[in-house]
């Protein structure tokens, strides 16, 4: 209804206004004739009518315009969004009851007050400078998101938006028109969707990494895989390779006995062709005891896991297409898959090693005797010495015998005695050929049951006479009843004779006023071997002579050939003995040596 | 001494018994006196210079061989003749057996004529100069005796140098030179300057 006075008063004083001015006009209407003022108040009736019909116009207009306004107030107030209206200044001069709400201020509070009184300080700075883009470009709309402060001190976010607007005040001061929408709901709405969101962006990116890992691990996997599968591949080629080009045959075959599969050797070994093999049994490349038992053996050893050679390499035959047997080496190794049981045989074609062995062996026995041979001539110069000894005195004697033939007075017993003495030294002489013959050509062992006191007794035999020379004090001391053994009595006899005159030589450097004293016994070593000792009470033998003593060409003698013991240790060696010694320098040496009952 | 072929020894030194005892029948059945010897060490504890004599020795032998004993006699001035017997004709050894003064050499086994020959010629040239050779001993062990002075003017005065010469190129008085005279006329056993000059001359000192 106030609207509708607010029209009446504005009407009044509208009509005051006319009034005033027609008065100001009527200052000359005395001196108008009547037809002009007839004319006149046609024309003023002309245009009163036109006035009460613009008028009327007006009052329609009006009337539009106040229910247009009242809608707009109607809307302004009851809005859902806070209305705010601002002069230049910034001043506030109308605000709906939805922005009084926002603020938690009533519309009188708020009029005259400063709008940035309600913005939170931190957000002025924005807001000012939304405040002046808005004054400068007024055409366009800005947003802006602000903290709006409320009576009871409570922030609240603002959606706020602006735009110039073209309502002339009353004071003609352009007003801004500010929308104010809460954002609380909204953004934490927002908030919440935004974290969910996050949240779920999390989850996904988490899931995505998970995945991503996953995937890399995969792809590992089968990069692994696909390594693997080239190494297998170069493995088995390698392994195809190898199996192949292996020189020992290789037969795999199930437990049944059916062969699996071969390598090229075993073609080249037994000469059937692959296929005359796989998929038939191992026991076609067996010899006939073999080949009925092999069957069994597996049998067995599946059944006992106890009876095959499973890593051991034997030697066996084996059988050729062509029935002809071969030697070979073999060896098994077993393995599974899944419940089945596999072998494999590594087959090796040992004929030529054999042939080998056998060649060797010869050579071996001709170098021997070679060997033998060039130590002969290497003992040839002690030998000529040996001998020579003997033919001299058998020269001198012959010459002794002739002179006294010659003489006047002919002593018949001296003349015999000195034969006899030239006699010895020719059998001495033979003896000595005769002995190294006899070692020459025994490239064998030629036994024969001997009684080994009886070859001391002939060693001995030979060493007397250097006995009494050098008057050494000889005792014997020989197991009775002491078992016949078979040796090579010569070769023995040659030992103890070596030894004897070792300790000879031993003893005789013995000084002076030392009685030489050589010691020989035999003795039954636990009944399996006989031990031959020959003690002196020489010098002893020093460390360093010890380790070289069996040495060949190592002598301590002027006129040695440092052979002796050299030859008297491979001598008991190869009657199956050893011989050996103990030497204590300034007590003596024993030299003994064992002989086994068995030969 | 009166020198024979009985009085001379011959020495037989070899380690084989039948090689000493077959060598002392022969040596013997030509009728020399023998003696022989298992080793070196054995000889030369038996060994006496003054006893006329041959040597015949082996050379292997355990200890101390033949060339080692050879060595050892010429250490002790013994002009006993060495006759080495050996087993093994070996140059190097023989040819230093002789060069150390053996008077033959001869491989085993051997012309036990030769040996014997050799045995002769030995104890023949022993024989006819053992006497000098004993004399000449017998000056130089004069010799020996003289003061390391008293052979100075020894020497002076056998190359027919005055008291007075001799007195000046000793640079001592003619006294002290007669006594050293006196001395050396003594104990060398000379009695006259004659006698004295002949000593040297068989002596090798002139």
């Amino acid at each position: 209804m106030s609207k509708n006075k607010d029209s009446e008063k504005f009407h009044c004083e509208l009509c005051q206004r006319a009034e005033e001015r027609l008065e100001k006009a009527h200052a000359d209407i005395s001196r108008m004739t009547p037809e002009e003022i007839q004319k006149l108040a046609f024309e003023f009736q002309v245009y009163r009518v036109k006035l009460e019909m613009q008028n009327e116009e007006l009052r329609k207009t009006q009337l539009q315009l106040q229910v247009s306004r009242d809608r707009y107030h109607k809307l302004y107030d009851y809005a859902p969004v806070g209305f705010i209206t601002l002069n230049k200044k910034g001043y506030i001069t109308d605000a709906n009851q939805a922005a009084c709400l926002l603020l938690g201020c009533s519309k009188v509070q708020l009029q005259g007050t400063k709008q940035v009184n309600y913005i939170h300080t931190e957000d002025l700075e924005r807001f000012d400078l939304f405040f002046k883009q808005q004054k400068k470009f007024s055409n366009q709309q800005h947003r802006i998101e602000v903290r709006i402060k409320q009576a009871n001190k409570q922030f609240i976010p603002v959606l706020c938006q602006g735009s110039c607007n073209h309502i002339t005040d009353y004071d003609s001061e352009e007003a801004f028109f500010l929308t104010l929408q809460e954002m609380s709901e909204q953004k934490r709405a927002a908030h919440k969707i935004s974290q969910l969101n996050a949240q779920l962006e999390q989850k996904v990116c988490a899931q995505s990494t998970e995945l991503l890992r996953k995937n890399k691990k995969l792809l590992e996997n089968i990069n692994e895989i696909k390594s693997s599968k080239d190494l297998l591949v170069e493995r088995e080629a390698k392994l195809n390779s190898v199996f192949n080009a292996a020189v020992e045959g290789i037969v795999t075959i199930d437990e049944a006995g059916v062969i699996e599969s071969i390598n090229r050797a075993v073609t080249k070994i037994f000469g059937y062709q692959a296929d005359e093999l796989v998929g038939h049994n191992v026991g076609k490349l067996m010899p006939m005891p073999h080949k009925a038992q092999h069957n069994n053996y597996l049998k067995n050893y599946l059944l006992s896991h106890e009876t095959m050679n499973i890593g051991a390499i034997r030697q066996l035959e084996g059988r050729r297409k062509d029935g002809t047997l071969l030697p070979i080496d073999l060896s098994l190794s077993e393995y599974k898959i899944g419940e089945k049981v596999y072998f494999t045989g590594m087959i090796r074609d040992i004929s030529e090693r054999k042939r080998k062995e056998l060649l060797d062996k010869k050579h071996l026995n001709e170098l021997a005797h070679v060997t033998r041979m060039g130590l002969m001539g290497e003992m040839a110069a002690g030998i000529a010495h040996e001998v020579n000894q003997p033919l001299t005195a058998i020269a001198t004697y012959s010459q002794v015998c002739l002179r006294m033939l010659e003489c006047d007075k002919l002593d018949l017993i001296k003349l015999q005695e000195t034969i006899q003495k030239t006699e010895k030294q020719a059998l001495r002489a033979g003896q000595v050929i005769s002995r190294m013959r006899t070692f020459i050509s025994s490239n064998t062992i030629h036994r024969s049951s001997v009684d080994i006191n009886n070859l001391v007794q002939d060693a001995l035999g030979l060493a007397v006479d250097d006995f009494r020379q050098f008057s050494i004090q000889y005792g014997l001391d020989l197991a009775g009843s002491l078992p016949c053994i078979l040796v090579d009595g010569v070769q023995i006899e040659q030992v103890i004779l070596n030894l004897i005159k070792n300790s000879i030589d031993a003893v005789s450097k013995l000084p002076k006023n030392a009685q030489p004293r050589i010691g020989i016994q035999t003795y039954f070593v636990k009944n399996r071997e006989i031990e031959v000792r020959v003690k002196d009470n020489g010098l002893g033998i020093s460390n360093e002579e010890k380790a070289q003593i069996f040495t060949p060409f190592f002598t301590t003698k002027v006129s040695g050939m440092g052979m002796g013991l050299s030859i008297c240790q491979s001598l008991i060696a190869a009657h199956g003995g050893v011989l050996r010694f103990n030497s204590s320098i300034g007590k003596g040496s024993t030299f003994y040596f064992t002989l086994p009952m068995s030969g | 001494m009166e020198i024979n072929k009985q009085t001379v020894i011959i020495y037989v030194v070899d380690d084989e018994f039948s090689i000493r005892d077959s060598l002392t029948l022969l040596i013997e059945s030509v009728g020399y006196k023998v003696k022989s010897y298992d080793s070196a060490l054995t000889f030369l504890d038996k060994f006496d210079p003054e006893q006329p004599g041959c040597l015949i020795l082996d050379m292997r032998m355990p200890y101390m061989n033949g060339l080692e004993l050879q060595e050892e006699l010429a250490d002790r001035c013994s002009e006993i003749p060495i006759i080495f017997i050996s087993g093994d004709a070996d140059v190097p050894i023989s040819s230093k057996a002789f060069r150390s003064g053996a008077v033959d050499f001869i491989e085993k086994p051997f012309d036990n004529e030769l040996l014997l020959k050799r045995i002769n010629e030995e104890t023949e040239k022993l024989l006819r100069t053992w006497p000098e050779a004993q004399e000449r001993k017998q000056i130089l062990k004069l010799y020996t005796k003289l003061t390391e002075r008293e052979r100075e003017v020894f020497m002076l005065i056998i190359h027919n140098h005055s008291t007075k010469e001799a007195a000046k190129k000793l640079k001592i008085s003619n006294r002290t030179v007669d006594t050293h005279r006196a001395h050396v006329m003594e104990k060398m056993q000379a009695d006259s300057l004659n006698t004295l000059i002949i000593m040297a001359m068989i002596g090798g000192m002139l």
